[in-house]
């Protein structure tokens, strides 16, 4: 087989990201704004309600919860119950197109 | 010729295995058995640097074992991508025994002895120049790797062992029917000769054993829908085990299917590859996503990365592909060795069950960071350099593969920050700082260094990798070095 030649990014061009990263990050330093803020000024105000922090905290499982259920597809699932029989089944599956492959294109 | 490699890293393995087997009833400690196995594979990566200047020269070294010359004789063979592999898998050996010093209890050995076998089966499969001890290496690190895996004697482990043996058993058997067809057809195990004689013909019994070599490997490389041995066995095993597998069995994995596709040949392999790898990415990237087991994550991510892989090698980028290995091992090696830490710390692999270690561990939040980032392929990280050049190639070749490949990319951004936020900035459960030792924050440091570097400096990598990639896709003279004859 020959092998594709593909492009790279150029050395200038990953110097000139990192002193554009470095640049922004001194920015960053100088422009935040390390007053001390007051515990009330801290509070969220929801529709006129005072709301504890700690309330306002989304759980960490829970982040992801939309798109975890996007992708709970059952068939993945159930394939990777630890079944020794579902998995044998997986790679019997895998040979037949394997071997399907190479004897009909090969 | 192959000297120190042929015989010492073959030879030192095995003698010290048997000296740690002879010595477990001795009653000597823990620490006599990890210094054995520590200065084994030390000892292997010196002699493997010791051949550096031959085979930069030569690009193959050969050795005929006893002087029988190939076909007929068992003969060794190592070009740059052999030497490459070899290397990558010493120096994980050499990350996963710096980790299993504090995870491995002190009754337990046996775990130094199996651990020298394992390396052993490793190191042969990626020295070897025929088949049927191809197949005989990738037995001996089976053995090795099932008695590990049960080694706790936890019922989780034994049961995960079994499923591992049945299906482990299966591959090889496949791997084992495939040489009998191939030897059954060419009337050679020779891989050098096995090219030279399906370059002229190959038959429908060449071609059933050439995929059925290909089935095995692609259960050794963890590619879908072989792959689900891999988070299995990793969930009920040490680290610096589950390290072992993902980036040392993975390789060699790997390795095997580049050998076929690169210097056995036989047919175009190209577009089953591409299916392939884009199965194990998918698969992969989405369990990894729906996981809350830290190590179960790991050994997805491991299986989802494999794909860009397979996908390099399928689309003829090999130079992309061998990048991107070397870039899987350090990341492979990093991320292993601070979730061992985490891990350790919370007693528990359970996501839900960590939180908090955002502050107070820098180190460790920088390290697991880097090592995050550079798994999804963000820019100025090694990942990135990497699958970079396997888009590219695959945007020439098969664009909707490349899209495929940069949308798996995304869903792994997107379980890489879910475990970072989990572990780092979740809600705080209990003490949240941890003592590191000097040994630990040198590996952090140093493997978290060359996520950077191997991003940053991306030319001079990309060329290393493209004149190995050359040499391992040279096979006329892989055939004329090996069997010593003038041309083909």
């Amino acid at each position: 087989m020959m092998e594709v030649v593909a492009g790279v990014i150029s050395d200038g061009w990953t110097v000139t990201v990192v002193l554009f990263s470095v640049f922004v990050y001194i920015f960053y330093i100088f422009a935040r704004d390390d007053s001390p803020v007051s515990l009330s000024a801290r509070k969220p105000y929801a529709c006129g309600n005072s709301l504890d922090p700690d309330t306002q905290r989304v759980p960490s499982a829970s982040f992801y919860r939309t798109a975890v259920s996007f992708f709970k597809m059952a068939a993945f699932k159930k394939a990777h119950s630890e079944d020794l029989s579902t998995y044998l089944l997986w790679m019997l599956a895998g040979i037949v197109f394997v071997l399907g492959y190479v004897l009909v294109f090969g | 010729m192959c000297f120190y490699m042929a015989y010492f890293n073959l030879i030192v393995p095995v003698l010290l295995a048997a000296v740690l087997g002879i010595t477990i009833t001795s009653g000597r400690h823990k620490d006599y058995h990890w210094r054995i196995s520590f200065w084994a594979v030390f000892i292997s990566l010196g002699l493997l640097l010791m051949d550096f200047s031959e085979i930069m020269s030569s690009k193959i070294i050969t050795y005929n074992m006893l002087g029988w010359n190939p076909p007929l004789g068992i003969c060794f063979a190592v070009d740059l991508v052999g030497y490459l592999v070899m290397s990558l898998v010493a120096v994980t050996a050499l990350a996963a025994l710096v980790i299993s010093r504090r995870e491995i209890h002190d009754d337990k050995k046996e775990f130094y002895a199996l651990f020298l076998l394992l390396f052993l089966g490793l190191a042969g499969v990626s020295m070897t120049g025929d088949i049927f001890n191809l197949f005989v290496f990738f037995e001996i690190l089976s053995i090795a790797s099932y008695a590990l895996v049960s080694y706790s004697g936890r019922m989780g482990s034994v049961a995960s062992s079994v499923r591992f043996l049945i299906m482990g058993s299966f591959a090889t058997s496949l791997i084992l029917l495939g040489i009998a067809f191939i030897y059954g057809s060419l009337g050679t195990l020779n891989m050098a000769d096995i090219s030279r004689s399906l370059t002229n013909s190959s038959t429908t019994a060449s071609l059933a054993g050439l995929g059925l070599l290909l089935c095995g490997f692609s259960f050794k490389a963890a590619a879908a829908p072989f792959h689900a041995w891999k988070p299995s066995v990793i969930r009920y095993t040490p680290l610096s085990l589950g390290l072992m597998f993902t980036a040392g069995g993975t390789t060699i994995g790997l390795y095997t299917i580049f050998r076929l596709a690169a210097t056995i040949g036989g047919f175009d392999m190209s577009w089953l590859l591409i299916s392939l790898s884009l199965l194990t990415m998918v698969v992969g990237a989405v369990l990894a996503f729906q996981t809350h087991n830290l190590k179960k994550l790991l050994a997805y991510s491991a299986i989802s990365q494999s794909g860009y892989v397979l996908f390099g090698l399928g689309i003829g980028s090999y130079t992309g592909a061998l990048y991107h290995l070397v870039n899987l091992v350090i990341i492979d090696m990093l991320l292993f060795a601070a979730s061992y830490i985490v891990i350790r710390h919370f007693r528990s692999s359970n996501l839900d069950r960590m939180g908090g270690l955002g502050s107070g561990n820098p180190l460790l939040l920088a390290s697991f960071g880097v090592g995050a980032l550079s798994l999804a392929g963000l820019p100025l990280f090694n990942g990135f350099s990497s699958k970079l050049i396997i888009y590219i190639a695959g945007f020439e070749v098969f664009p909707l593969g490349a899209i495929a490949a940069m949308l798996v990319s995304v869903l792994t951004l997107a379980y890489c920050s879910k475990m970072m936020f989990m572990i780092f900035f979740s809600n705080m459960k209990g003490d949240s700082r941890i003592s590191l030792d000097l040994d630990l924050k040198l590996v952090l440091v140093i493997l978290a260094g060359l996520c950077v570097a191997f991003g940053v400096f991306q030319s001079p990598v990309t060329d290393v990798m493209a004149a190995i990639a050359g040499s391992g896709l040279d096979r006329e003279l892989y055939i004329r070095t090996v069997l010593g004859i003038g041309g083909v």
